[in-house]
Order: structure tokens, then sequence, then C-alpha cells
């Protein structure tokens, strides 16, 4: 089914829309969620939250793109998720290791107040990232959001793992120094 | 903000973003090295090799990079880069950089975002040792042609050239070839590393000829071969730093030197890293005469402070250097320069080092001992590891580190190596496992490819939480008891730990040896039945090992039992497990060893008296049938226990006992507890 269908099943509050949204994307979004917890039972409980969220929220939102849409909703619920998994026990795997590295960008103190001010920051992160080189952006995101293993980033471009871990490097200190001269930290 | 609230508002970016990051790329492998030809005209070189790939992966608004230096004055110079916008439109950008025609040409490719298919393969002028020659000639790899916009890009590249060299713009022409590969490669072993500061650092390097048929005779001298290395942080700092000392059979005479097809000569230099040197990651460049290779291993400068030896305990690994956490990978490592501070030890597994040093290839398991040895710091190095945490600890009284086996030890050398110097008989040898007894213990050896992994810790407790792959037991003749010989942990992304709710101190366990695999006890969680007052409901646990692509998985799911409850994994189970892993493989190819786990499903009768464990081969998965491979009939509640000497088990008509916790003390109170 076409996303277009699927979006008006959801305006017309029909809930054939979860299901048609788990056949379309279920698979995605559970792929999502194993990348952030590792933990299957965990992974479908929130693929399953997923399609409450967006029942919810589908209508007022009607996002372009229902995939990546429902993703970043799986991607929420499952930081949330291993957040409190982890909290109690050493570790935290991949997750853990990526909030490290974004400390680098976060270190210099990023003063966002409100949530006005999130968002407008959240639209200079999207044009800093559209004026990145298109490799360095994928390989950004790749790590940050879909937070894929370093390893799995190196291996998908047929990169070096110490060649991506220097442009997610560099890209990160750009970031930092973008977001300063945007006035975003303190 | 903090980095978890940054990395939420990272999941609001721009999802055409994340669609274009979601698109598939074609897999292309990099090769080891890839070198172009570009003919020089030298007295002392005769091959000038530039690197094609070395790609400016990220090109600061100043445009600072560190390019090739030119032989004559090394004057940057404002240059017209002409490129293809994203309209379609050609524009031009000043470009501060030395004027070398690698380096125009890699700023031009850089900002038309074209890949590392794109090469400049040989440049040459009708005056050749002449910058201002009136005509350019440019060999191009094949793919600018193919590309959709070559018309437009050989126009602004025509351009670009053309201003930049001083020749008129339609004397500059191209020819597309494949890249040219040249008979005499240089290699280099440069792997990622982590040294601190005031440091050492190896490298070696060499040249081979790669011809089946053809001596590559070139003069030279070593001196024209001495590098230099540049270290670089993050394309904005360098430090220069002159490289000691040269090969041994270095001259100072030009000389022939001759490569035989296959032949190889290296030779490995020391890289000493600056006190004062800024923590970060440095590439290293190095320059053979007029050769110049850019490596792509990478340095990381850090800071620790080094202590003497130490019993470790990996608690676990944290991903960033080839491992994950709580995962085995197979790699070769020394373990170095490590910080203990009492509680917690940071280190480092310098996967650089071990490929020089006789060190142990095989998988490190969360729980594995280890001893650190160096003796290679002074005490004045200083290096700090990130991202790795090991938990130090001291080893118990009278336990041993677990020796290493490796593939060419004999079998009696192997178990000598375990300790096990006083056997007396091998009760059966199998493809993969060897079943024997000695003095004071009956006891199960599992090979893993190559490699006997038994490995003692005895500090498994209830509560404690570990990351189940196999349990191997250890039977005790003296006493009569089995333990837990090792617990092993589980590879690959989808590793999930289980708590370990009972240990098995004081249950008897009988078990079969297949002729394909062997026994893999999986822990029963029993929050009831198997008590003597026995309850309604029964949990069990199930842990299941799949194997695939050279990766394993430990998927676990736990159910409830109610009488008369039979527990399968069904096909459709199947179905969607292969669903899952389809997101990440592309396409899902299983390969099952024969040896490797098991499923199993547990029938409980109405009373709850009796369970049967069947354990079937996971292997089977593939022909659709599964097979049981192994039962275990456990009895539950109060029965006469009958304890047979010889045997040194706990028998009745057959069956195997999991001894509940007062039967349990029955029995302790009439064995000697094991130590």
């Amino acid at each position: 089914m076409q996303d277009r269908d699927i979006l008006d099943l959801y305006f017309a509050r029909d809930e054939r829309a979860i299901a048609e949204s788990n056949q379309k994307y279920g698979t995605y979004c559970l792929g999502i969620a194993k990348n952030i917890l590792q933990n299957m039972q965990d992974a479908e409980e929130c693929v399953n939250d997923t399609w409450l969220r967006a029942w919810n929220s589908i209508p007022p939102a009607c996002p372009d793109r229902l995939g990546q849409y429902l993703g970043g909703i799986t991607r929420h619920i499952s930081l949330d998720k291993h957040r409190y998994n982890t909290r109690a026990s050493r570790g935290g795997g991949e997750v853990a290791l990526a909030y490290d590295e974004i400390k680098e960008v976060v270190d210099s103190g990023i003063n966002v107040a409100t949530q006005a001010e999130e968002r407008e920051m959240l639209v200079a992160i999207d044009r800093f990232l559209w004026s990145l080189p298109e490799r360095e952006c994928n390989i950004f995101i790749r790590r940050y959001y879909h937070l894929d293993p370093i390893k799995d980033v190196a291996k998908r471009y047929g990169l070096t793992v110490s060649n991506v871990k220097k442009i997610l490097s560099r890209t990160r200190a750009s970031l930092r120094e973008f977001l300063e001269k945007e006035g975003y930290t303190v | 903000m903090n980095e978890q609230k940054f990395t939420d508002l990272l999941g609001h970016i721009d999802p055409a973003l994340i669609a274009r990051a979601e698109e598939s790329v074609p897999m292309r492998k990099k090769p080891s090295f890839r070198i172009t030809l570009v003919a020089v005209i030298a007295a002392l070189l005769a091959l000038s090799l530039l690197l094609g790939a070395a790609a400016i992966a990220f090109i600061p608004k100043t445009y600072d990079l560190d390019y090739e230096i030119p032989k004559q004055e090394n004057a940057s110079k404002v240059t017209q880069i002409y490129y293809l916008s994203e309209n379609g439109k050609i524009k031009r950008q000043s470009v501060l950089l030395p004027p070398t025609e690698q380096n125009v040409f890699m700023t031009w490719k850089h900002l038309n975002g074209l890949g590392d298919e794109v090469q400049l393969l040989d440049v040459t002028y009708n005056d050749a040792a002449n910058w201002s020659g009136s005509y350019i000639t440019v060999q191009l790899s094949t793919a600018l042609r193919e590309h959709s916009d070559s018309e437009a890009l050989l126009d602004s590249l025509q351009k670009t050239l053309a201003r930049s060299f001083g020749v008129m713009k339609q004397n500059v022409s191209f020819i597309f070839n494949d890249t040219v590969e040249s008979p005499l490669q240089f290699y280099y072993d440069l792997p990622d590393a982590f040294v601190g500061t005031g440091g050492k650092i190896d490298i070696t390097v060499g040249m081979r000829n790669v011809t089946d048929n053809q001596n590559i005779v070139f003069t030279g001298a070593w001196t024209d071969f001495v590098p230099k290395a540049k270290l670089r942080a993050d394309s904005t700092i360098y430090v220069e730093q002159l490289i000691l000392p040269l090969p041994n059979d270095s001259t100072t005479e030009i000389a022939e030197y001759c490569l035989a097809p296959g032949e190889s000569r290296e030779v490995t230099y020391t890289f000493d890293i600056p006190e004062n040197a800024e923590l970060g990651y440095y590439d290293l460049i190095l320059s053979f005469g007029d050769a110049k290779m850019t490596f792509e291993g990478a340095v990381e400068v850090v800071e620790t402070t080094v202590t003497g030896d130490e019993y470790l305990q990996f608690a676990e690994f944290l991903n960033g250097y080839g491992f994950t956490s709580a995962s085995s990978t197979k790699f070769r490592w020394a373990l170095e320069n490590f910080k203990y501070d009492g509680d917690n030890v940071f280190a480092r597994m310098n996967q650089a080092k071990a490929k020089w040093m006789p060190g142990y290839s095989g998988d490190i398991w969360d729980g594995d001992f280890c001893r650190y040895q160096s003796t290679t710091f002074d005490s004045g190095y200083t290096t700090h590891v990130q991202k790795s945490t090991f938990t130090a600890t001291t080893l118990p009284d009278g336990v041993k580190l677990p020796a290493r086996i490796y593939p060419d030890d004999s079998l009696t050398d192997a178990l000598a190596k375990l300790g096990f110097s006083n056997v007396q008989e091998i009760v059966e040898q199998r493809q993969n496992s060897v079943l024997i007894s000695t003095e004071t213990a009956y006891l199960c050896l599992r090979f893993e490819k190559g490699y006997a992994s038994i490995d003692y810790c005895d500090t498994i407790q209830d509560g404690d939480t570990a990351v189940v792959r196999q349990m191997h037991l250890k039977y005790d003749l003296a006493t009569g008891k089995f333990y837990y010989l090792y617990i092993c942990a589980a590879s690959s992304n989808y590793a999930l730990p289980i708590t370990i709710i009972r240990t098995n101190q004081g249950q008897s366990v009988n078990w079969e040896l297949s002729d394909e695999q062997s026994l893999r006890l999986l822990e029963a969680v029993n929050t009831g039945a198997w008590e003597l007052d026995t309850p309604i409901y029964t949990d069990f646990t199930l842990s299941m090992m799949f194997s695939f692509n050279g990766d394993s998985m430990l998927f676990e799911e736990s159910w409830l039992l109610d009488t008369n409850c039979y527990m399968e994994i069904s096909s459709l189970f199947i179905e969607e497990l292969l669903a899952g892993f389809s997101l990440y493989q592309g396409e899902v190819a299983f390969d099952f060893p024969v040896s490797d786990d098991a499923l199993a499903y547990v029938e409980l009768d109405e009373q709850h008296t009796q369970a049967v464990l069947n354990m079937l081969n996971c292997g089977k998965w593939l022909q659709g049938v599964p097979e049981i491979v192994s039962t275990m009939y456990c009895q539950v509640g109060d029965q006469d226990l009958k304890y047979d000497p010889d045997l040194g088990i706990f028998i009745e008509n057959d069956r195997v006992l999991f001894l509940s916790a007062e039967e349990k003390q029955i029995i302790d109170a009439i064995l000697d507890p094991y130590m």
C-alpha cells in the first residue's frame, strides 16, 4: 500500500492503518529498535508502542515520509527504553558509545531553553548536514541517527574503521564549531 | 543540553537526509593499495606514485590542507577551481593551495562531489619539466566519462586546469584509461594504534614486485627513501617530525636494486611522538623520494598511567575498537599500557602491536582472565585509553589462569596446559570434543575450531548476569559435585544477557555425546515446580544460538508452562526470526554447523512431578525437521535418591535428577562441600 493510502487510513481513524504500517514498515522499525536495544523482546515492545504513538499523532501530523516518521518514533522510544534498561547496569553498548562521541559536540554547553529554540537549532543542524558532502553526511546519520556500530558504517561505505572514525571526529568538530558560530552554545 | 537529549534531537532531522542515508550503497571493497603511475623524469627515482584514493574527506573553509608540496618554492597560490553546482551551472571557487596538478584535481573533484573512482592518472606537457607547457594532456579514469554530467564536468575541469597552469582552454585535452597498476607496489603496515605523548610507534613499509616474470630494477639510495612523517590532527594542526633511523643496509651510495618477481623488501621505522603532541587522531604521511603516500591508518595520541603486573578479568568490551559489548571477537591482541586505580582498570587492547608480537589469536570472552605482562614499556610512558574498561580482580586461591591452546599443540600438550597432566583415560575422542578422566575429574573438553576453550571462573553466583553461549560442566569424582566450568559469551550484536537464577552446584547431570555435537546444557529457570511443594506454573527459559555468516546470535525466550504444557519452536517462530534478520543481512544465509546449538522443549506432566527436556539440533532446521539429539529426564519433587558411587551421580531409573534446594541441603550434609 502506498504511504498516502496508509495516511488516509490514519486520518479516517481506520485501525487498518496500524496493520498496514506494520506490514510495510514493521521490519524497518524493528531493525532500528534492535540496533539500539540488542534485545528482541524489548525491540518488539518498542515497535508496538510505535504504532500507538503513530495512531495518536496522525493526525494532526501528516508526514511526507511515513517510513522515516515511524522510524523516528521507534528510535525515540527505543532510546528511552535503552536509558531505562541501562540505568542500573554497567555498559550500554553502542548507544553509550554514541553518547560519548556526541558529548564532544555538547560539552561546550548547548544553550537552548525553550522548545522553540530547540526547533530552531534543529533547522540549523539540518542546514549543517545538507552542507556536508553526501558521504560524510550519510556516515554521520548512520552513526548518530541509526546508531550503527562504526564497523558496520565502515563496511557499508567501503572504508576502514579508522577512516570512519576520522570522518566522524571531523564532522563532530565542525558541528560544534558551527553551533558555536550560530550562537547555540554558552 | 546533554548528549542524550542531543541524540534524541537528531531523531528529528530532515527525513530526506535519513532517506538518503538509507539508500543502498554498492559495496565496493577498497583495494589494499591502488597506485597510479605518473611518468616522472628523475635521476634517482624511476617511479613516482600518486594515491588516487587519498580523498579529502572534509575541506575546511580555509582549504589549508596538507597538500602535496611542489618541488619549487612551496608557495601556495590562489587557484580558481571551476565546478558544477547543484543547479547545473558552473561556478568558480577561489582556493589557496600549492599548485600541483594533483592538488588542483583533488580540490576540483571534491567540489564536484566525485568519488574515488574518478582519478587523475597522468598529466603530460609538451615540455614535461616545465609547468607552463603550451599543451596539457590529461589522462583520467573512465569513470568520469561515464558520469551522467560528464560534459559539464569535463568543461569545468578544462577551465580549471587551463587557468591553473596558464594554457589555453582548448589546449587541455583528455584521454580516458583504466587505472594503470604499477608493477612495483608500495605497502605498509600501519594499523590503528594508540600511543602516548613521548612514546613510539613502529611502522613497516615495503616494496613488492607484483609481476609474475619481470625483474624490477631501479636505482636509488636508501637515503632517498627516508620517510618523513608528518603527524596531522584533523587537518588543522600538524607536527613535523623527522624519522630515525635508516635501515641497516642503508647506504648513501646510489646503487641498483633488483626485485625479482614476488620479491619484497621492507623496513620498519620507529616514529617518536612529541612530548607536547596534542591528543587526538593523527594521520601519518610518508614520503619516499618523489613518491608520497598517505596512510589510512590513524594514530591516536592518548594518555594513561602504566602500572605493573595485574591479573585482569575482562568485564566487558565497549565498541569502537573491534569489540562489541558482551561479545567475543577473533583477533590477535596484546594488552598493554593500563591504569589500575584500585577499582577499575583502564587498558587498551592494541591490535596493532599484536601483529608484531607473539600473541594469542582467538576468542576473548567476557569473564575471561588474562594476565598482563609487558617488557617493553618504560616507567615514564603515559598513555590513556578511552572507552575500554576492565575490572581487575585478584584471582581466587587455587585458581590458575586459563591456558591457551594453539592449533599445533598435541592433545596431550593441550591437556597438560589445562592442568590435566594425569590424564588417566581419554574416554572418548570425537571430532570436536574429548571426554577424559583424571584422578579427580571427569571432564568434557569442547574444541572449537582448533582451540580448546576451557576457562575456570568460580565467581558465578545466583543473580549474576552473564551472556550465555554455552556452559560446560565439570564433575568431581571425589565430591560427587558438578560445577560450572565456564560460561562463554555470545558474539554479535544480538547477544542477550540472562540472569543466572540458580547455580548448579549439587545438581547431577548425565549427558551423552552425540556424533554431531557436544552437550549444551540450557539453563532451566525454576521458580517452584522443581521444589517439593509443587506450584501450578513453571517458568522455563530457553536460550538458543544461531550462527550465520560467521557471527553468532543468542536469542532468549521465557515461557510460563502450565500443566501439560508442550512448548516447542514452531516454524512460524523461525520465519519471524528470519524476517528480522533480513533487514541487516540483505539476504539471509544461514550456515548451521552441525555441532552447533540446540533448541529444547520441555514437557511437564499434570502433577509437575516429572519433565522431559528434549534438546534438538538447531542445524536440522535447515531441513525443516527438528531432530532430538539428547533427552534428559527430570524428576521433580520428593523422591528417593540413589547415589551411585561408581558413577558418582544421582540416578533413579536412568532419570536425571534436578535437586531442589531442600534436597541439595540434604546431600550437602552428607558430602563435604567442594572448596
